[in-house]
C-alpha cells in the first residue's frame, strides 16, 4: 500500500482488511478512549454458520485515545496551578468594573500564568536530565514534546502581554520585544559570558566577532561594550570612537519629549552615518561592520540575516537602530516588511505554525492567532487560559466585536471543552470540576453526567465526590453513588457497609432488601450480622419499616441477652402487635417469645399472653397452610417465602409448643393478676 | 493526535460484533459470532475473566445496566433469545433471565436510563420491539412488545435520557418530566421513529424520514441541560444525520452531517455529548463536533501540505501537515487534530488550512 493511499486511522488490522475494511468504534462511557474492532455488516439473509473469516486472524480490539501531554507529572502540577490562577481570575472578575487598578492585576495574572510554564520548563529541563528519563525513549520523547510545546507557549503569551495586555501612554514597544527576544534566544547571551569571563583572551577566541555580530543585533548594547572594553586594541581610536558612539546612542526615558528624543536620535545616527563615511573603523573591518549594522545599513543586515534561525529573532534588534519609537499600529507593517525580506533571502522557507503564530501578533490578526492556537497538542490549555484572560481584561473587547467573534461564547466554548477533558481524563477530574463550574447549566449537566462515573476507588474517594455532588445540589449522583457502594460491598459480603450505604442513598427498595436478608441470616443461623451498624443506625431507620422491624427487633435482642427480660417482654410484645413483622420472620419472633412464656416468675401478663396466642394463630398458622399449599403446588421449586428458624427442625412444632406454653403462662399469670396483693 | 493506547486481544474464534464497557469503563464485554461472550479487565492488562456461553449463534450486541443494580449484562443474539446476566464478581456470571419471546434474531439491547429502573429494549429482525421491566423487588420480569415498528426488521435502538432540562432555565418545559419514556429505533424500511410510553403502551410519536437505505444505527445524544434533544442516526446510504427537536420534543429537524465514502454502520456519543465517533465501511473513524455556529466539524482531521508516513501504533492522518525537523533549541509546534471553535467566524475549517 502507498502512502499516498493510506486512510487516515489506518489500524492495519488484518481482520478488518479482510472484511472489506470495515470498522467500528464506540466511546468509552465517562472517558476520552475510544474502542475499535473490526466490523462486519450483518443482513436479514446472513446464515447461521461462521464466518468465512473465522478462526484465521486474531480478533482484536483497540484502545485509542486522543494523544494527551499531561502523563507526565510535572505537566499535572502546572494544571494544578493554573487550575488556581484560573479560579483567582474568576473571583477578580467579580468585583466592581472598569477600575484601573484591575488592568494592573489582569497584567500580573498574566504574569502568574507566564511563570508557572516557566516553572515547569525548569523542572522539565531538569527531569530531563535525570539517567531515568534518559534511559526511557518513550518518556524522554515526552519529555521533549512537552518542552517544546510549553515553550513556544510561554514565548507567544508573552509576546501577547506585550503587544495587547499593557496600556502605556507612550506606546513604546522596542524595549521590551528585545527583552522578549533576549529571553527566547539565550544562547547568544551564554556564550557572551563566556567572553567576558576570559577578558583579555576574549578577542582570540574564533567566534568573538559573531557573537558581538548577533549581540549587536539582538540589540543588547550594554554587554557589546563591556566585551569590546576588554579588547587588547581598545585604546586605539577606532575601538575609542565605536564606545562613543555606543555609549552616546538615545535611549527614550519615561517623561521625556517625544519630540526631542527623536531629533536626539536622528542627529546621532546622521553622526553615525557620516563616521561610517569618513572610514573612521576602516582600520578593524570587524568593527566597522559591527557600526554598519548599528547605523542600521540594508546591506549588511541582509548578508547577517542569513545565519538567524527564525525570522522574528532580529526584528526588535532591527528595530532599535531604525525605528526606536515605533509604535504598535508601525509593528503591523514593520513586521510584514521584515517577513517578506526574511523569506526573499530564502526562496524556499515555509513558514512554521510558530512563525505564522508570532507574525499573526504582530500583524494584529488575533482571530487567526486564536484559531491557530487550538491546533497546539496542549490540549486546549492555551486556548482557554489566554481567551478566558482576554474576556475578564476586555482588553481587545472592540477588536473582537468588529470582527464579529462572540468572544463570551468562545470562551465559553473553550472552557467548557477543556473542564470535559479534565473531567475525563484520568486523576484529572478534580481540576475539571472548577472549569465546568463557570459553564452555567451546560457544566451542571455535564458534571452530572461525568462525576458519577469516576471509577470510586475507595471509600475516601467515594466521600470526595459525594461532597461535591452535594455542593452542587445533585442529590441523584449522591444517591446513585451510595447505591453503587452499597451493591458492590454486599456483593463482597460487607454487609454493614452494605446497610451504611444503602440508608445513606435512601433508597427503601434497598434498603429492606439488605434489611431482609439479615433478618433472614438470623432466622437460619441465629447470627445477627454487623451488630454495630445497626446500633448506630438511630433515627435513620424510617427510611424503610423492614429497617425499624430489623433494629427494634435488634434492641429486643440486646435485652434479652443482657437478661433484661421485662423490657425485652415488652418490646417483643410491641413487634408482635407492630404489623410490620415480615411473613418469614413469624416463625423467630414467636419462639423468640417461648423461654419468656415458660419463665417460673411470669413476664408476660394474661392479656399480653391472649395476644400472642391470637398472632399465632390468626398469622402464622394461616402462613404455614398458604405456604403448604404453594410447595405442593409448584413442588419443582422451593417456596419464596421459607419458614424456618435455626431453633426447631420443622415449623409446625412451634404450633404445639408455642400453644402449650401460652397455657401455661395464663395459667401462671392469671394466678398472679387474680390474687388480691396479702399484704 | 490519536493515539493508541493498548490492543486486546479477545481470542474470540470468530468476528467480534459489539465491545461494551460498563459505566465505569472497568470491564469490558465483547460478543463474537462463536456465540460467547467474554469479559475482560479492561485496566489491568486486559485479561479475559470469564466467558459466558448461552447463546446458540452469533452474538450481536451486549449491553451494561447502571451499577446500581449490580453487575448486570444483557446479550442478544441471531438465536432470537435476550440473555441478561448478572455476576456477584467479575468471575462468577449467571442467567438473571432469558427472554425467547422473538420470532428472529435480535439485533440490538439497550438498558433505559437508570431512573426508569432496571429496564431493557430489545429491537428484532421479526420487526417487532420488546420492552423488558424487572421487578427489582421480587426479581421478575415483565415485557411488553411494540409489534410491526420496522417493516422486515429492526436494527438499532436508542433510549431518551432521563434528564429533563433545568426549569428554571427554560419556563416553556411543561409537557416533559422524567416519568415519560421515549425511544428510538431505526430500521429497514429506512425509518427513524420516535416511541413514547402512553399509559402503558407504546406509541409511535415520530417518523422521521430522511435516509434512503437501512438505518444501521440510532443513537440519542446526552443530554446536556439545553432545551433541546439530538439522535443520530446513521445509514447504508452513506449518510449520517443529526436530528434536532425542539424543547416538548414535538418537532423534529434534521441535517446531514456528511454524506461518507461507504454506508455507515456505528454511530457513537461521547458522555457529555459534545463529540460524535462515526465508523463505516471506509475503514475510517471520524469524530464530528458542533460548533458554536450548530455547524457540524470534523475534528480529527486537518488538511495540510505534506505527506506523513504511517507510523506504526500511531493513529494519524496521512495528509496531515509534516512536523519540522528544527534544532531543539527551538520551539517546534505540532499539529494536533484538535477542533478549532472560532465563534461566529465564516471560516470553514478547509478555508482556513489553505
Amino acid at each position: 500500500m502507498s502512502e499516498d493511499t493510506v486512510p487516515n486511522f489506518e489500524l492495519g488490522d488484518a481482520l478488518a482488511t479482510r472484511c472489506g475494511n470495515t470498522l467500528t468504534a464506540r466511546f468509552v462511557p465517562g472517558g476520552s478512549k475510544i474502542a475499535l474492532s473490526a466490523y462486519r455488516p450483518v443482513k436479514w439473509s446472513t446464515r447461521d454458520v461462521p464466518s468465512e473469516t473465522a478462526a484465521e486472524d486474531p480478533v482484536l480490539i483497540y484502545m485509542a485515545q486522543e494523544a494527551t501531554l499531561y502523563g507526565e507529572p510535572l505537566l499535572r502540577s502546572l494544571l494544578a496551578e493554573t487550575n488556581a490562577t484560573f479560579a483567582t481570575l474568576q473571583t477578580l472578575s467579580q468585583g466592581p468594573k472598569g477600575d484601573a487598578k484591575k488592568t494592573i492585576e489582569y497584567i500580573k495574572i498574566s504574569r502568574t500564568y507566564r511563570s508557572i510554564v516557566r516553572c515547569c520548563l525548569e523542572k522539565l529541563e531538569h527531569a530531563k536530565k535525570l539517567p531515568e528519563v534518559q534511559e526511557n525513549d518513550a518518556k524522554q520523547q515526552q519529555h521533549t514534546d512537552a518542552i517544546l510545546t510549553f515553550y513556544a507557549i510561554e514565548c507567544l503569551w508573552h509576546l501577547f502581554e506585550i503587544l495587547y495586555m499593557q496600556q502605556q501612554h507612550n506606546q513604546l514597544i522596542v524595549p521590551q520585544l528585545l527583552e522578549w527576544t533576549r529571553f527566547h534566544y539565550p544562547n547568544t547571551e551564554d556564550t557572551a559570558t563566556d567572553l567576558l569571563l576570559m577578558a583579555e583572551e576574549a578577542s582570540e577566541c574564533d567566534s568573538y566577532w559573531d557573537t558581538l555580530k548577533t549581540l549587536i543585533m539582538l540589540g543588547q548594547l550594554d554587554v557589546t561594550r563591556a566585551i569590546l572594553s576588554q579588547h587588547r586594541k581598545f585604546n586605539q581610536a577606532a575601538f575609542q570612537t565605536a564606545e562613543q558612539v555606543l555609549k552616546s546612542m538615545p535611549v527614550y526615558q519615561d517623561g521625556y519629549a517625544m519630540q526631542k528624543f527623536c531629533s536626539q536620535w536622528e542627529y546621532w545616527h546622521v553622526d553615525l552615518e557620516r563616521k561610517l563615511a569618513a572610514h573612521m573603523f576602516a582600520t578593524e573591518p570587524q568593527l566597522e561592520l559591527l557600526m554598519q549594522l548599528v547605523s542600521g545599513s540594508n546591506e549588511h543586515w541582509d548578508a547577517a540575516l542569513l545565519k538567524s534561525q527564525d525570522w522574528y529573532e532580529f526584528l526588535p534588534g532591527y528595530l532599535l537602530f531604525t525605528r526606536p519609537a515605533c509604535k504598535p499600529f508601525e509593528l503591523r507593517i514593520a513586521a510584514s516588511n521584515w517577513v517578506n525580506r526574511w523569506s526573499g533571502l530564502r526562496p524556499n522557507w515555509e513558514m512554521t505554525q510558530m512563525s505564522r503564530m508570532v507574525l499573526q501578533l504582530m500583524e494584529h490578526d488575533v482571530k487567526l492567532f486564536i484559531y491557530d492556537m487550538q491546533k497546539l497538542n496542549d490540549s486546549h490549555w492555551f486556548a482557554t487560559h489566554l481567551i478566558d484572560l482576554i474576556y475578564h481584561s476586555g482588553q481587545l473587547k472592540s477588536y473582537f466585536e468588529q470582527q464579529h467573534v462572540d468572544l463570551p461564547a468562545l470562551r465559553y466554548s473553550m472552557v467548557f471543552e477543556y473542564g470535559s477533558y479534565l473531567m475525563t481524563s484520568h486523576n484529572l477530574w478534580q481540576l475539571g470540576i472548577d472549569y465546568l463550574d463557570c459553564c452555567k447549566q451546560e457544566g451542571v449537566a455535564a458534571i452530572e453526567q461525568l462525576l458519577p462515573r469516576i471509577p470510586l476507588k475507595s471509600e475516601r474517594q467515594a466521600f470526595k465526590i459525594i461532597a461535591m455532588a452535594k455542593e452542587r445540589g445533585l442529590v441523584n449522583v449522591e444517591q446513585d453513588i451510595c447505591k453503587v457502594l452499597s451493591k458492590r460491598a454486599y456483593s463482597d459480603q460487607r454487609y454493614g457497609s452494605a446497610l451504611e450505604w444503602a440508608v445513606r442513598s435512601k433508597d427503601v427498595l434497598l434498603v429492606t432488601a439488605i434489611a431482609d436478608f439479615i433478618l433472614k441470616h438470623y432466622s437460619s443461623t441465629g447470627v445477627i450480622l454487623c451488630p454495630d451498624v445497626i446500633t448506630s443506625i438511630g433515627a435513620r431507620m424510617f427510611v424503610s419499616p423492614r429497617l425499624v422491624f430489623l433494629s427494634k427487633y435488634f434492641e429486643f435482642y440486646e435485652f434479652y441477652r443482657q437478661r433484661d427480660f421485662l423490657s425485652g417482654a415488652e418490646l417483643l410484645i410491641n413487634l408482635l402487635a407492630s404489623k410490620i413483622t415480615p411473613d418469614y420472620f413469624w416463625p423467630s419472633l414467636l419462639i423468640d417469645a417461648l423461654p419468656l412464656l415458660e419463665s417460673e416468675d411470669p413476664k408476660i401478663f394474661c392479656k399480653e399472653t391472649i395476644a400472642i396466642l391470637q398472632h399465632l394463630e390468626m398469622e402464622l398458622v394461616p402462613l404455614i397452610e398458604r405456604n403448604k399449599l404453594n410447595t405442593a403446588k409448584f413442588n419443582n421449586q422451593t417456596s419464596k417465602t421459607v419458614f424456618s428458624d435455626y431453633r426447631v427442625e420443622n415449623v409446625e412444632e412451634i404450633l404445639d409448643l408455642m400453644r402449650l406454653a401460652c397455657a401455661r403462662n395464663l395459667s401462671r399469670a392469671m394466678i398472679i393478676e387474680n390474687t388480691a396483693p396479702t399484704t | 493526535m490519536v493515539s493508541l493506547l493498548q490492543e486486546i486481544d479477545t481470542e474470540h474464534e470468530d468476528m467480534v460484533h459489539h465491545a461494551a464497557l460498563d459505566f465505569y469503563g472497568q470491564l469490558l464485554a465483547t460478543c463474537s459470532s462463536d456465540g460467547s461472550i467474554r469479559i475482560f479487565n479492561s485496566r489491568k492488562n486486559n485479561k479475559v475473566l470469564t466467558e459466558l456461553k448461552g447463546h446458540q449463534g452469533p452474538v450481536w450486541q451486549v449491553a451494561w445496566a447502571h451499577p446500581k443494580f449490580g453487575s448486570i449484562l444483557a446479550s442478544c443474539s441471531y438465536d432470537r433469545k435476550v440473555i441478561i446476566w448478572k455476576s456477584t464478581t467479575p468471575r462468577d456470571w449467571a442467567k438473571l433471565y432469558e427472554y425467547s419471546n422473538h420470532d428472529s434474531s435480535v439485533n440490538s439491547v439497550d438498558f433505559a436510563p437508570p431512573e426508569y429502573g432496571l429496564v431493557l429494549a430489545c429491537a428484532s429482525s421479526d420487526g417487532s420491539i420488546s420492552v423488558l421491566t424487572c421487578n427489582t423487588e421480587y426479581g421478575s420480569w415483565d415485557a411488553k412488545k411494540i409489534p410491526n415498528a420496522h417493516t422486515i426488521g429492526v436494527n438499532a435502538i436508542s433510549w431518551c435520557p432521563a434528564q429533563a432540562p433545568d426549569p428554571a432555565f427554560d419556563q416553556r418545559v411543561t409537557s416533559r418530566n422524567t416519568a415519560v419514556k421515549r425511544l428510538v429505533s431505526g430500521g429497514c424500511d429506512n425509518l427513524v421513529k420516535v416511541w413514547r410510553e402512553d399509559n402503558d403502551r407504546w406509541v409511535d410519536e415520530h417518523r422521521l424520514e430522511a435516509h434512503s437505505d437501512w438505518v444501521r444505527d440510532v443513537a440519542w445524544a446526552p443530554s446536556i441541560g439545553l432545551p433541546r434533544m439530538q439522535i443520530a442516526s446513521a445509514s447504508q446510504d452513506r449518510h449520517v444525520i443529526i436530528w434536532n427537536s425542539n424543547a416538548d420534543l414535538s418537532q423534529w429537524t434534521s441535517t446531514v452531517l456528511h454524506t461518507f465514502d461507504d454506508a455507515v454502520w456505528s454511530i457513537s456519543w461521547s458522555t457529555t455529548g459534545n463529540v460524535l465517533a462515526v465508523t463505516g465501511g471506509d475503514n475510517n473513524v471520524s469524530l464530528w463536533k458542533e460548533n458554536s455556529e450548530g455547524q457540524w466539524i470534523r475534528i480529527n482531521y486537518e488538511s495540510g501540505t505534506a505527506t506523513q508516513s504511517k507510523q506504526s501504533h500511531h493513529l494519524r492522518n496521512p495528509q496531515q501537515q509534516s512536523q519540522q525537523q528544527q534544532p531543539s533549541s527551538k520551539p517546534v509546534m505540532s499539529d494536533s487534530e484538535r477542533s478549532s471553535n472560532l465563534s461566529n467566524s465564516n471560516l470553514s475549517h478547509s478555508q482556513m488550512s489553505n
